[in-house]
């Protein structure tokens, strides 16, 4: 028993390591995008439905059927909410990676003490604090597992020449796209792997791969957008070396422990360290160069080949990009200290405390604090959207307004609208809420969330609304308080925002609407509402809706929007069955008016089949922002 | 083929767990209560630290950190209700505010202006980091009714993207007033 655990050690010690470091991990809650993607079951009717939420490609191009879309769907659907199971199935494709990087590491270099020494600086390293805690960052551990387990069936092939295990691991190479996108580059480190190996005759058996590679990246290149400026802009300049040097020195953790409360002395070490190491590192490189090792470079070049996709992106560094990278860097670390093993025992073990010194015990703090960090917000994430779910128990009719929602609640959590997971409606910022949270137009529109000043009064006077704060560990019924602070602040008004479709705004619809139907309504021919009039000059009006195939029958459809006596510029509404999302300039003569009269007028309508009323858009929203 | 098999292994194992966690935890089904009880009369003194008071930091007063103080924006506003008598014998506003290394090092200087009802308090010119208890009398002409609202501006502070994403001021323990 004792011989097998002994025979097993080289990677479950590193994944008993991993698991007591990222344990946090495993209780994380849901945040940010994770909404997003356990979202995406809803939008799914048909066999066509479920193809287009798998397959088709979303921001920035991305796929991932496996690591983010099927697997949401899958397990929202087995577990809902609950996210235990999402976490143990992050960490079991965690503990398959590290005991895959083990047996790669034994198979390149043909030591165990190298075996467990791999997976052990991989398991501390400080980017799996985002990886193993953020459920949507599981395409990072689900592409490692699959790169490393592609590369390990390449080596058996290299080994046997068996056709089985070349099928396999290009079977597996393929599946890897499903995962992420960062899959493209294996058969590159393939590639890199012949040459420093002196597997010449090998190549041609990567060329089938580099082939699949290229087709993948010349269809990923046809659907991604173009992005010009922001985040995900591509920047081809000198700005990718400084990228590198960025990712190079946080790949060691040390720097994160600025972010923590320690002792400065040990901030200031945490800081030196990644450049102490990355000159004993390059100490190593030149050795192996001089000595003619060209294998030991191999752990530098997957470090390279897997971190070269995202050094374009200049403005949008993710310690957690590090995931996949930082194995080779594991690689080259482990076998930097076998060779000084090999070469004196006693240079060995010095190279081993240096290591653990520098390295390990910093990344360790440094990735424990993260995964701690993504719980904690989770955390609070869950303790709001139950508490909302509770509050909508106690209030089944009334609108939940939330006031004292930090900044980073908002943004982790309300931003990405949970509460329709668990089909709760109406709930809003209270007003007032908004000002605690800096607005942030890349991650979304702030306001949109607000409740109307203006309406507040009302609504709470009318017994139609209740208010919570959000401050403490539950959500407290502040009602009462906040109406008597209201009284002092708000005065009624029309809102800027009706949602058409919210029986809440159905005092500001005029004539032209149809009874509401799942939250929409249907306009006729001609509709009219009544908004309050733009605060400042530069302010548009947006009209938010659907246009449904069967109104499109007669062809394009042109909207003419009059607001008081001002015509604003016609709008052609012609792609069906999709969204609409049209803004208008307002002229500012009606700036500061109280209410203003908007109409909407169509150039046609229909009446389909099986209807008896005529039919035009879909709405929606109007706004005046 | 023995990788095959472990490999096969290990997936019905993550299964089974993944399933285990999930329908154990399905079968206590999460559940937040919510605090129902009736709100008590407005706060006069308000602290950070408790939550019940957080509604009355009406304006510009960010999340609760290390559960003992708040950042600001540039402008914040806070409503209480003035203490007993206060009419009568006026109050005083007291504050404690933490002013930051950051501030002092990026602005060099800054005021911090107040207002309620209309009148005007006393500005205070900060131009040191660390600990500092802004407190003014409040005459009683102006503590009638049950809530006021106290407007604090910053003549100057640190724009959103200075020092982090978001525009911050003062640090702030404890607001209010207090009998005089």
């Amino acid at each position: 028993m004792l011989a097998r655990l002994g025979k097993h050690a080289p990677w479950l010690v590193p994944v008993l390591i991993c698991l007591f470091v990222f344990w946090p991990g495993l209780v994380a809650w849901f945040q940010r995008d994770d909404f997003a993607w356990l979202g995406l079951r809803l939008e799914v009717y048909t066999g066509a439905d479920l193809w287009k939420a798998l397959f088709s490609p979303k921001a920035q191009g991305t796929i991932r059927p496996w690591s983010e879309r099927g697997f949401f769907m899958l397990y929202s659907k087995l577990f809902g909410l609950d996210a235990l199971a999402y976490r143990i199935t992050v960490f079991a494709t965690q503990i398959l990676a590290v005991y895959l990087l083990s047996q790669v590491a034994w198979r390149l270099t043909s030591s165990r003490l190298a075996s467990f020494l791999a997976p052990l600086f991989w398991c501390v390293n400080a980017s799996l604090g985002t990886a193993l805690a953020w459920t949507s960052a599981y395409n990072q551990v689900m592409c490692a597992a699959f790169l490393l387990g592609a590369f390990l069936l390449w080596l058996r092939f290299a080994e046997t020449g068996s056709p089985g295990a070349y099928a396999a691991q290009f079977a597996v190479f393929l599946l890897g796209f499903g995962a992420l996108e960062i899959n493209i580059v294996y058969p590159g480190v393939v590639l890199a792997w012949c040459v420093l190996a002196r597997q010449w005759r090998r190549m041609t058996a990567a060329l089938p791969m580099a082939g699949v590679s290229a087709a993948y990246f010349l269809y990923h290149n046809s659907v991604a957008p173009k992005v010009k400026s922001g985040p995900y802009a591509l920047h081809w300049d000198a700005s990718i070396a400084y990228t590198l040097k960025r990712y190079w020195i946080e790949a060691f953790g040390g720097r994160g422990l600025a972010f923590m409360e320690l002792p400065s002395w040990f901030i200031a070490y945490g800081a030196a360290a990644p450049w102490i190491i990355t000159m004993a590192m390059a100490a190593f490189l030149l050795w192996a160069i001089w000595r003619r090792r060209w294998l030991v470079l191999f752990g530098f070049v997957w470090f390279l080949a897997t971190l070269a996709p995202v050094l374009p992106l200049r403005d949008h560094i993710s310690e957690y990009y590090l995931t996949i990278p930082t194995i080779g860097l594991a690689l080259a670390g482990a076998e930097a200290v076998v060779k000084a093993w090999a070469w004196r025992q006693s240079a060995g073990a010095a190279a081993l405390v240096f290591a653990v010194a520098l390295y390990a015990i910093p990344a360790a703090l440094v990735g424990r604090s993260t995964a701690s960090y993504y719980r904690d917000r989770s955390v609070e994430a869950e303790r709001l959207v139950f508490g909302v779910q509770r509050a909508r128990e106690l209030h089944p009719k009334k609108a939940i307004l939330l006031t004292d929602v930090s900044d980073e609640l908002f943004w982790s959590c309300i931003n990405d609208k949970p509460f329709r997971l668990l089909s709760l409606e109406n709930i809003y910022l209270a007003p007032g809420a908004e000002t605690a949270i800096q607005e942030n137009a890349d991650l979304g529109d702030l306001k949109s969330y607000v409740f109307p000043e203006g309406q507040v009064l009302q609504l709470l006077d009318a017994g139609q609304g209740v208010v919570y704060s959000a401050a403490g560990d539950k959500l407290r019924n502040v009602t009462k308080i906040y109406l008597a602070l209201g009284r002092t602040r708000w005065k009624p008004a029309l809102a800027q925002r009706i949602e058409v479709g919210n029986p809440l705004f159905a005092g500001q619809l005029r004539e032209g609407w149809y009874r509401i139907e799942d939250g929409i309504r249907w306009m006729g021919r001609v509709a009219a509402a009544e908004v309050q009039g733009p605060s400042k000059s530069g302010q548009r009006l947006t009209l938010q809706g659907y246009l449904a195939k069967e109104i499109l029958i007669n062809g394009p459809l042109k909207l003419d929007v009059r607001v008081d006596e001002f015509s604003l510029p016609s709008v052609i509404l012609d792609q069906p069955d999709s969204e609409f999302i049209k803004n208008l300039p307002l002229p500012d003569a009606i700036v500061a008016r109280p209410r203003v009269r908007v109409v909407l007028e169509l150039d046609k309508a229909v009446v389909p089949p099986g209807e008896d009323r005529e039919l035009g858009l879909l709405f929606g929203s109007i706004t005046i922002h | 083929m023995r990788f095959g098999k472990r490999a096969c292994l290990g997936l019905m194992m993550t299964v089974a767990m993944a399933s285990l966690g999930g329908s154990c935890k399905a079968k206590r089904r999460v559940r937040v209560e919510t605090v129902e009880e009736e709100a008590g009369p407005m706060a006069s003194f308000i602290r950070m630290s408790e939550p019940k008071t957080a509604v009355q930091l009406v304006r510009g007063f960010y999340g609760l950190e290390q559960g003992a103080w708040r950042w600001t924006k540039s402008e914040f506003s806070v409503t209480v209700r003035p203490p007993a008598a206060a009419a009568q014998n006026g109050a005083r506003l007291e504050a404690k505010i933490t002013v930051p290394d950051a501030v002092i090092a990026k602005l060099g200087q800054t005021t911090l202006h107040c207002v309620v009802n209309g009148h005007v308090v006393e500005p205070e010119k900060i131009e040191k980091a660390g600990e500092l208890i802004y407190k003014r009398d409040i005459p009683a002409s102006v503590l009638g009714g049950e809530a006021l609202t106290f407007d604090f501006r910053l003549d100057k502070f640190l724009a959103a993207g200075q020092v982090e994403e978001r525009e911050l001021g003062l640090i702030v323990t404890t607001v209010g007033l207090l009998k005089k």
